[in-house]
């Protein structure tokens, strides 16, 4: 992870996170006050209320961040309610003159608002709130019978990796982690469904759509040109932990491309299984790893729940016998004592070789 | 250029998105033909959007008539003029021909099976208050007549305008007493 990250945990600014959630408040309350359609309100007010709420909240962030003592925690929590204003505007214009067509368009054209925002004010809630936009149209646009997303979501998860490489090494470190955590958890969250026997026998000989056809590829070609920045970045700057990460990270992505190329029901057996339920179980203690390299506890902290949650799954999971899923839970719990003793056999070496 | 004018330039970029959003939709309410079709109502919710009375038209479930039709394939609904100033589904075709005395509505196939084909034309959902949506949806299409206007496009594009109950806009449509 970034090389420059400290020893010390920086301490939560809690009047920013208190303006971020009240940002977040009001956002969804004006939110839900518009869409109650409240027929005392005519039309013309409610457009003026809309953009009365936009360009309000956006004037006082400019000013608040541009003053001569800039307030940039109370400025970010206010770009942020701007943003789902604009968000919200686009929505409940529609709602007004009655769009119905695609209105998953509206998240996409919400994230592109957004998006270069973010960049423009240098803040993380609004990132966050433009790559939330974008899963959900993914999510939204394809979740014809469950399949077709969730092949879709670990591609974008890939995406957003490969983007927080990207910006822990050159661009904008500080966004590196939001772009992580959004595609770790699109890569983990759908592997974990893969992993029940019966789900993934369920994909095999679908017939996707020309949409998701299309999105694939050009998802592909976006794979593409990232890893190519990625590879020029990391040429000049970035450490091994970051190019582990970009050299492992397509096969996170094995299942997902081996189901999309519609195999045979019986391709998706149990040594599919076995390897996709290893895979994850690799993921999150490498997640765990690349955590502690970084001193990011968010990481480490999501490779240890999917890796709880995984164990729990297989736990309950009637799928395999008891017998093999006791050998396999053994021979691994058996792994990672010795690697916890050893580790810290190894750390207590080097404390004592430093004093 | 400075970062107060970048963002400057995108907030104005946003507002103006939202404004053309709204001059779209108030330039295909005045310039595209209106026509009325009859339509039956449902009440579901929309994401942000709050609820909406969503409306099936005699169009939005087909006869598939042997062929193979394909999911997100655009169609065209041939519309014919009824006697009550309405207009009706003749046919359903995969070209722009439009003949005189008809209006022809473009759509997408949601679904194909079972003999039948599913559209969606984008007029299928008109927002209305939290309380009176499902008043509307309530009411029987046998006894009451229900009607939209429709601006439509030469190339077959639609906007709702308004929903009518027995002449009356839905917003302002007291239902009867039980009888």
């Amino acid at each position: 992870m970034n090389s420059s990250s400290t020893e010390h945990l920086p301490p939560v600014n809690v009047p920013l996170l208190l303006g971020v959630l009240g940002a977040v408040l009001l956002g969804e309350g004006v939110m839900l006050f518009i869409s109650s359609n409240w027929r005392a309100i005519p039309m013309g007010a409610k457009l003026v209320l809309i953009f009365g709420n936009v360009l309000g909240s956006y004037l006082l962030a400019y000013r608040m961040k541009f003053a001569a003592r800039p307030r940039s925690g109370f400025a970010s929590a206010l770009f942020l309610k701007g943003a789902i204003g604009y968000g919200a505007g686009i929505f409940l214009i529609a709602q007004i003159y009655n769009f119905h067509a695609d209105w998953r368009a509206g998240l996409i054209y919400w994230f592109v608002g957004a998006l270069p925002l973010a960049y423009a004010v240098d803040s993380r809630p609004v990132l966050a709130l433009s790559l939330g936009t974008l899963v959900l149209w993914t999510i939204s646009k394809f979740d014809y019978f469950g399949r077709e997303v969730f092949l879709l979501l670990p591609w974008l998860g890939g995406l957003l990796v490969l983007a927080a490489v990207v910006h822990w090494a050159r661009l904008f470190p500080r966004f590196g982690g939001t772009y992580f955590m959004t595609g770790a958890c699109l890569i983990l969250i759908p592997t974990l469904f893969l992993s029940w026997g019966n789900v993934a026998r369920g994909w095999v000989g679908f017939e996707w759509s020309a949409e998701f056809q299309s999105l694939a590829v050009a998802l592909a070609g976006v794979y593409v040109i990232l890893l190519v920045a990625t590879a020029l970045v990391l040429r000049t700057g970035g450490d091994r932990a970051l190019r582990l990460l970009v050299l492992f990270l397509p096969i996170a992505l094995l299942p997902t491309i081996f189901l999309a190329s519609k195999p045979s029901r019986e391709a998706v057996g149990d040594g599919f299984l076995l390897l996709v339920n290893l895979l994850l179980f690799a993921e999150c203690l490498g997640l765990i790893f690349l955590g502690a390299a970084g001193r990011t506890r968010a990481v480490v902290k999501l490779g240890g729940t999917v890796l709880v949650l995984l164990t729990v799954c297989r736990f309950f999971d009637g799928y395999w016998y008891y017998l093999p899923r006791s050998v396999v839970f053994l021979l691994l719990g058996l792994s990672l004592m010795v690697a916890a003793f050893l580790w810290e056999r190894g750390r207590r070496k080097t404390a004592e070789a430093e004093s | 250029m400075s970062r107060r004018t970048l963002v400057a330039l995108i907030i104005a970029g946003q507002l103006l998105f939202m404004a053309g959003l709204i001059a779209r939709q108030e330039y295909k309410w005045r310039a595209w033909r209106t026509i009325q079709l009859r339509v039956v109502p449902l009440d579901p919710v929309a994401l942000f959007r709050g609820r909406y009375v969503h409306l099936t038209y005699d169009f939005s479930v087909l006869s598939a008539r042997g062929e193979d039709w394909k999911r997100g394939e655009t169609v065209y609904v041939r519309l014919k003029p009824q006697g009550d100033g309405t207009w009706k589904a003749a046919e359903v075709s995969r070209t722009l021909d439009q003949q005189p005395e008809e209006v022809l509505l473009r759509g997408m196939v949601v679904h194909a099976y079972g003999g039948r084909v599913f559209l969606r034309t984008g007029i299928e959902s008109y927002f209305m208050s939290e309380r009176k949506a499902p008043e509307i949806e309530r009411l029987s299409p046998q006894k009451y007549d229900m009607r939209v206007d429709v601006a439509v496009s030469n190339d077959g594009r639609a906007a709702l305008k308004q929903l009518y109950i027995d002449g009356i806009p839905a917003e302002d449509f007291q239902p009867r007493p039980r009888e």
